[in-house]
């Protein structure tokens, strides 16, 4: 059991704030808790093309994967951590499918107020935050895409690069899992949520 | 320990270390993932509500 009564596997109360920049296409503010807004992360996602069929299998079946530097909608913004949701496998950036972006609150004069260290590993849990907040917004990006490809050409039309075939277009299949991160630790030989250890610094071993 | 995991029950990051100078024991984490799939499915749980709903359309 915790100081705020909560048992050691429960999770903190968490608000979701969506379109919280205008920008991107998908953007969501992820707030866990009450830390003085020094666990809230924020996601950004943008659109490039969306793959299906032969032509995404030809460029891999990547699924998620770890993606620094990802191609988010939102132009100046720092992503100290970014994860890709959905089908990718070609480096090129015309090529990005869909790709969600991740940046924890960079007020780092918040962070020491509440009195946060560092998680193992360099994570806070800030960092899951913006994971749960980046994935929410590629949803919501997707969800804003027309059904159909404004102006596409098709195949009956000639030869013409995969990207821009409506056969391909499938937004509905272009999210193909889902994520979510948690930093866990021991504490007092207990297991729990690594925000048990943030409160009680001194008395996490792992 | 820092844990990320999909729906489908596949870890994308796995990262830890013991902070006590003992290490632990594979006992320990098994008890470590058990903790973290719970809290991950709580979590996509929550991130389920409402996503991927068409909202403020310009």
């Amino acid at each position: 059991m915790r100081t705020d009564g909560r048992a050691n596997d429960q999770l903190r109360p968490v608000k979701v704030t969506r379109g919280f920049t205008q920008t991107p296409a998908g953007s969501v503010l992820w707030q866990q808790g009450k830390h003085d807004r020094a666990g809230d992360g924020v996601g950004d996602a943008g659109i490039a093309a969306l793959l299906q069929g032969e032509q995404g299998r030809r460029m891999g079946d990547g699924g998620i994967r770890d993606a620094a530097g990802i191609n988010a909608a939102a132009q100046g913004m720092a992503k100290d951590r970014a994860y890709r949701f959905a089908r990718d496998g070609d480096p090129a950036p015309d090529r990005a499918l869909t790709a969600g972006g991740a940046r924890p609150f960079k007020d780092r004069a918040a962070h020491d107020r509440a009195g946060l260290p560092g998680a193992a590993g360099g994570w806070r849990h800030t960092e899951t935050a913006c994971i749960s907040a980046a994935w929410v917004a590629l949803k919501d990006a997707v969800a804003r895409l027309p059904r159909e490809m404004p102006g596409a050409m098709s195949k009956e039309q000639g030869a013409v690069p995969a990207r821009y075939d409506s056969t391909y277009y499938d937004p509905n299949g272009a999210v193909v899992d889902q994520l979510a991160a948690v930093s866990v630790g021991v504490i007092d030989g207990r297991c729990g949520w690594i925000w048990i250890i943030t409160m009680i610094r001194g008395r996490a071993s792992i | 320990m820092n844990v990320a995991l999909t729906a489908s029950g596949r870890y994308v990051e796995v990262q830890g270390g013991a902070e006590n100078g003992q290490g632990f024991d594979r006992a320990t984490m098994n008890r470590l993932l058990d903790v973290a799939e719970r809290g991950c499915q709580g979590l996509m749980a929550r991130q389920n509500e409402g996503a991927g709903t068409v909202i403020g359309i310009t």
